[in-house]
């Protein structure tokens, strides 16, 4: 085996050696987010194009802004590289034919540069609008380097952390980790180093690291992201927190959903055995320890860790009561210490720098750098990290650019399914575990949704109770039964059939529900009902006594008619309509049939004259024939 | 240091508060909790409060460490059982038990009404012992503000032994606790998930044909209708529960009986008998009440008489016996003792044949061919033998049997035995020598095979016989020093006697059937 300098040199000399090359290099953004974008079949245009032109090309993982891809970066030697965003295949060869052939970098379609150099007329990748203000720490490698190639990882001084680590004492490794105040990322914030330090204080000699890669949110993608970008950031803090506490078996537990992780994994698994970086013996230090790829069935409950566990086990994903914690008994009965896949992806940088270097970011008590995936109506959507306590304001106005269409701002939902409803007024508060917490959100893993004035609150939460309700695992009676009661009001008011009585049963549910269920899951799924009932108690209200939605989403209490001043009969609904319910000569104003609607919104968005409006059903009086 | 509801109590390190709750007498409500299984938290209702913690706990799970400070009552926590408790009742067909009129209707409605669909209390088979009832009746619980949800799951009645109806099921996993942890078995399981989660068999199999041990401990820990064995549905509160050994196979297992108008109604495991944790088999949980209740038992002494059997009293018969010894030498008599005999009617038998110096004691099949060898010419049988009418020696035969067993169209005297749930005695099992307990009375002039002995012997004139009571007996056999044996029958022996148990229990001829093929213990 080679030592690990050697080795490190080697990854430098073939990193630099692939920008100092000759030959073009085209990087292709080409995690999930890039292939549901359509990155493959740009690449395989560019693969025939290098028949004919050199090049070579490189899939990397991604890089930020989802809204953008599929993006591709072309390097040519001593310049730096240059984005191209929303590029099809077409289009990017003739992006590359410009830049390589004619020598034009055509900035009007170029996001920005990355890489030493400036080329006239585009800005650097950094100074973007929604990558400016965000810290990339644990993201850092995302998108630049190649995910697969394990010299590239070591090139950006990957498994430093892991060198130094195995030169001190496991004591010492937890209290370094201790010392940067990193708290997990997974959900609930515990300091990851106090529930290392407990691990390893236990007496059984046998002990277990899980990496929870199971990102059951739906609408989150910051772990996958991470894997798919930097899958050896991950499994170098997890042989770190192993040699910490002393355990010589690991499992990474990924969704089966998550194919390419899985591959990504895989792959870094192999290559770092083949580096002595995994196996017996790992960097001659003596320590041997070994990681093994469980694939999770795709439930939600399956993240909860007690769960998590029972699965790995073989057993059903049902979650059991604490104590005894998993790093009590874990995992066959063993102390076990379970991390989310960005707590363990933090873990190297953690051990490479200095303890004050990672505490400079985030708050007194949240510190460091959180990752979110910043979706829903916002004009920039993708994968932010920026320091734990960045006000709201920042992430949805300065990074996301405002709300889509430039609608009015009502809420975010933080923290998933079963997180909170924060509304607009509470824009300059932060996002920290302290802050999401005294709001009614949590952090969760870190799914940021923000919502526009056309969501109503009441459809928001039976939303993702419908959701919650479905992923229960059914175990105890008051997440299996409660959520499916509260889901039932839910629509029961939704539909405008709920009374006054209904403000303190669903108060009850929830008050029952958060109270009385067994794991985390029950424990937080009335949050989306707690926050709006407090934070939008007059939408609510609106539907229950007024019988109105205001935002006009819930189909049971809104009609929709032609506004006979601006329809100018152009006949596009009438032909359009899927049930025959619109009426009207040409040039005419037109009519719909109000019972024989059925609320498709066909018309109204193909109205060219917008003449198709929303109205309270309440404000008609329906004569039947 | 403990202290619950502000009362300092004694404890014991390893305990669940709930544990130490009941030793002390604080009732905590529980329905996933049971002290045979594991604990699970489930349910939900046993949630308390622990000094310095923020939320519930839930004390079937919590252990107790010093200094704790439990609350099991407080406005708080009654609010969220209640609100519970209504959660559960709101997915169950609890009507009954909000009714108004449930009092008249419990007064006068005597007996439960049988229906193929369980609508409401008054309609369900386990209604006497529903846990849910008593923790209805501990809440003192009038209205559910929840809709009501029927979850129109179907009724499971294609297996044999016992009904599954999981529309009254609220998911308290104890069937599938025992079912795994303790049988070993694990056939039922969770299956689907979120509201639809529900109990079953991997697949909704049949149990027929999982490999279900049809040990019905299931049945026994569910705490509502949900599972109920069918042959002892619908009889409400038995007249009294008897305690007694299965006598079937050398396990020992211990049962509760339920007595009600003079018949065995229901068994359940013992639940003060913790060997039975090992696992029990389907023919003492369920064939037992089937089997001996049956109208095929023999119920009068026979003699023959003009190539007929009839019916007589036990004076005619003893004296029959003892006239049947006396013409004979003890050479030509053989005794049939059945492994099925108590240690005490056994031993009786051993003391009667010395007295009477027979030698031939046969205690298996094998020992037949002694007849032929020896031309036995009488055989006193305690259990129905296959064939009888082969041996040609043979000119006497006496049976005495609880069935008209094999060789009963050959006896010439037929003797109606009680059966081991009709007398009281001892029997030695794998786990020593544990005591038979008379249930119910035997049928008509059936006696305990001892008494038979007794009254052969004193018609022939043996003194030593005149017992009143089987402890008299074991008294003896301690001053001799004799000990009873294990009988040697192993679990899956399909006999009782000398009748196929699956003879007269029709739903243990449909498992053994069924299982015939797949099955190599049956
Ligand atoms: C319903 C539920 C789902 C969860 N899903 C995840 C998940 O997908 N990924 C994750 O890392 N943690 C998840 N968690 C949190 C884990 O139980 C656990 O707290 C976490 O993995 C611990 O790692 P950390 O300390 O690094 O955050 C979930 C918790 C609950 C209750
Ligand atoms: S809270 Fe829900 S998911 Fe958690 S154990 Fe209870 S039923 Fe299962
Ligand atoms: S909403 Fe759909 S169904 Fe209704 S009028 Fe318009 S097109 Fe027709
Ligand atoms: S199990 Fe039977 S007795 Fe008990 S509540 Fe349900 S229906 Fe009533
Ligand atoms: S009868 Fe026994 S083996 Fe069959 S399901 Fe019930 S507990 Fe399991
Ligand atoms: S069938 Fe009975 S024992 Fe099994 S989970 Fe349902 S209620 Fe509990
Ligand atoms: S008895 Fe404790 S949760 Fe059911
Ligand atoms: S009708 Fe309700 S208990 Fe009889």
């Amino acid at each position: 085996m080679i030592d690990f300098d050697t080795m490190v040199k080697k990854a430098k000399a073939s990193w630099n050696s692939l920008h100092d090359q000759k030959k073009p290099v085209i990087f292709a953004g080409a995690a999930s987010c890039g292939r549901a974008a359509g990155i493959l079949p740009v690449i395989e245009q560019l693969k025939e194009l290098s028949k004919k032109i050199p090049l070579d090309i490189i899939e990397v993982g991604c890089i930020g802004p989802c809204y953008l891809e599929p993006i591709i970066g072309i390097q040519i030697k001593g310049e730096p590289t240059i984005l191209y965003a929303n590029v099809q295949p077409i289009q990017a060869q003739e992006l590359v034919e410009n830049y390589l052939v004619k020598n034009d970098p055509q900035p009007d379609k170029a996001i920005g540069t990355i890489g030493e150099g400036k080329i006239e007329g585009i800005q650097s990748f950094w100074e973007h609008p929604m990558i400016k203000d965000q810290v990339r720490i644990v993201l850092k490698n995302c998108g630049i380097i190649d995910p697969a190639n394990i010299n590239h990882y070591l090139a950006m001084d990957g498994y430093q952390g892991l060198k130094q680590a195995l030169a001190m004492k496991p004591e010492d490794v937890i209290e370094k980790v201790q010392e940067s105040g990193l708290r997990g990322r997974g959900g609930a914030g515990f300091p990851t180093g106090l529930k290392w330090k407990f691990t390893r204080s236990e007496k059984e000699p046998e002990k277990y690291i899980i990496c929870n890669a199971d990102e059951g949110d739906p609408g989150a993608f910051m772990n996958r992201s991470l894997i798919e970008g930097d899958p050896h950031a991950v499994l170098e803090g997890m042989v770190i927190g192993a040699y910490a506490i002393g355990a010589s078996t690991g499992y990474v537990y990924c969704r089966a959903e998550y194919p390419l992780a899985i591959d990504r994994f895989e792959k870094a698994i192999a290559a770092m055995k083949k580096h002595g970086l995994l196996g017996e013996n790992i960097l001659n230090s003596g320590f041997s320890f070994d990681i093994q790829i469980k694939k999770g069935a795709g439930a939600f409950v399956c993240g909860e860790e007690t769960a998590l566990i029972a699965s790995i086990e073989g057993e059903r994903g049902m979650p059991r009561q604490k104590p005894p914690y998993p790093s009590q008994e874990g995992v066959w009965g063993k102390p076990t210490v379970i991390n989310n896949v960005e707590t363990l992806g933090t873990v190297p940088v953690i051990l490479r720098e200095k303890s004050s270097w990672y505490t400079k970011y985030g708050t007194k008590q949240s510190k460091g750098t959180k990752t979110f995936s910043l979706v829903g109506k916002v004009k920039r959507t993708g994968l932010i990290e920026v320091p734990l306590g960045t006000t709201l304001r920042k992430v949805i106005f300065d990074i996301g650019g405002g709300i889509k269409e430039d609608k009015g701002f009502k809420a975010i939902q933080v923290g998933g399914p079963s997180g909170g409803t924060i509304p607009s007024a509470f824009i300059d508060e932060t996002l920290d575990y302290e802050e999401l917490t005294k709001l009614g959100a949590i952090m969760g893993s870190g799914g940021v949704v923000v919502i526009d004035e056309d969501t109503c609150v009441v459809d928001l939460a039976k939303y993702f109770l419908q959701f919650i309700q479905a992923e229960s695992c059914g175990k105890c009676v008051p997440c299996r039964v409660g959520n499916k009661q509260l889901l039932d009001l839910l629509v029961k008011i939704s539909k405008g059939l709920g009374n006054i009585d209904d403000f303190e049963l669903l108060e009850e549910l929830a008050f029952t529900i958060s109270q009385g269920s067994l794991c985390g899951l029950g424990k937080t799924a009335p949050n989306p009902v707690i926050t709006t009932l407090t934070y939008f108690r007059d939408e609510y209200k609106a539907h229950v006594i007024d019988k109105i939605c205001p935002a006009k989403v819930c189909k049971d209490l809104f009609l929709y008619q032609v506004d006979a001043e601006t329809c100018i009969g152009c006949e596009i609904c009438r032909k359009r309509c899927p049930v025959g319910a619109i009426t009207g000569e040409k040039k005419q104003p037109h009519v719909i049939d109000f019972e024989k609607c059925i609320k498709c919104d066909v018309c109204s968005t193909n109205c060219p004259a917008k003449a198709i409006r929303k109205i309270d059903k309440v404000s008609v009086k329906i004569v039947s024939n | 240091m403990l202290v619950i509801n502000g009362n300092q109590v004694p404890y014991e390190e390893g305990k669940t508060i709930l544990e130490i709750a009941r030793e002390n007498d604080i009732y905590i409500p529980t329905l996933c909790a049971h002290e045979r299984l594991p604990s699970f938290g489930a349910c939900r209702m046993c949630m308390v409060k622990v000094h310095g913690n923020k939320g519930f706990m839930n004390a079937c799970t919590t252990k107790v460490k010093d200094g704790m400070v439990v609350t099991t009552e407080s406005l708080e926590i009654k609010r969220l059982r209640r609100s519970i408790f209504e959660l559960i009742l709101s997915e169950h067909p609890s009507s009954c038990m909000m009714c108004a009129q449930a009092e008249h209707c419990d007064k006068f409605n005597s007996g439960i009404m049988k229906a193929g669909v369980i609508t409401g209390c008054n309609t369900c088979p386990n209604k006497e012992t529903c846990e849910l009832r008593k923790i209805s009746d501990a809440l003192n619980f009038k209205t559910i503000r929840f809709p009501m949800f029927y979850k129109h799951l179907p009724i499971e009645r294609n297996d044999p032994f016992f009904d599954r109806d999981y529309n009254l099921c609220i998911h308290c996993g104890r069937c599938v606790r025992v079912c795994q942890d303790v049988e070993g078995a694990s056939i039922l399981v969770f299956t689907h998930r979120g509201h639809d989660t529900k109990v079953g068999t991997s697949f909704e199999k049949p149990h027929i044909e999982t490999d279900c041990k049809f040990c019905g401990q299931c049945v026994d820990v569910c705490p509502t209708g949900a599972l109920s064995a069918r042959n002892q549905k619908w009889y409400e509160t038995p007249d009294e529960q008897v305690s007694t050994t299965c006598l079937l196979c050398d396990k020992g297992c211990r049962f509760q009986i339920d007595v009600k108008w003079g018949r065995m109604v229901g068994m359940r495991p013992d639940p003060e008998y913790k060997t039975l944790e090992t696992g029990i088999c389907v023919k003492g949980r369920f064939c037992l009440p089937v089997l001996l209740n049956n109208m095929d038992r023999l119920r009068f002494p026979r003699i023959r008489r003009n190539f007929k059997l009839y019916p007589t009293n036990w004076d005619e018969a003893a004296a029959k016996v003892a006239e049947i010894f006396e013409n004979y030498p003890p050479s030509k008599i053989a005794l049939y003792i059945s492994p099925f005999l108590i240690d005490e009617a056994d031993y009786l038998f051993t003391k009667i044949a010395s007295d009477l110096e027979i030698t031939n004691i046969f205690r298996s099949k094998e020992d037949l061919t002694n007849i032929n060898k020896k031309g036995i010419k009488v055989l006193y049988t305690t259990e129905g033998l296959p064939n009888l009418d082969k041996y040609k020696s043979l000119e006497k035969i006496i049976l005495q049997e609880v069935f008209s067993a094999d060789g009963h169209d050959f006896a010439d005297v037929i003797l109606p035995a009680a059966a081991f749930t009709e007398e009281t005695g001892t029997i030695t099992t794998n786990h020593g020598i544990m005591t038979v307990e008379k249930v119910v009375k035997a049928p008509d002039l059936a006696l305990e095979d001892w008494k038979i002995v007794a009254k052969i012997a004193q018609e022939l004139d043996l003194s030593g016989f005149k017992f009143i009571e089987t402890s008299e007996i074991q008294g003896e056999m301690k001053r001799l020093g004799i000990k009873g044996k294990t009988r040697g029958v192993e679990e899956h022996y399909l006999k009782y006697r000398g009748t196929a148990i699956a003879d007269k229990v029709p739903d243990f001829k449909i498992l053994i059937e069924a299982r015939k093929e797949r099955d190599k213990l049956w």
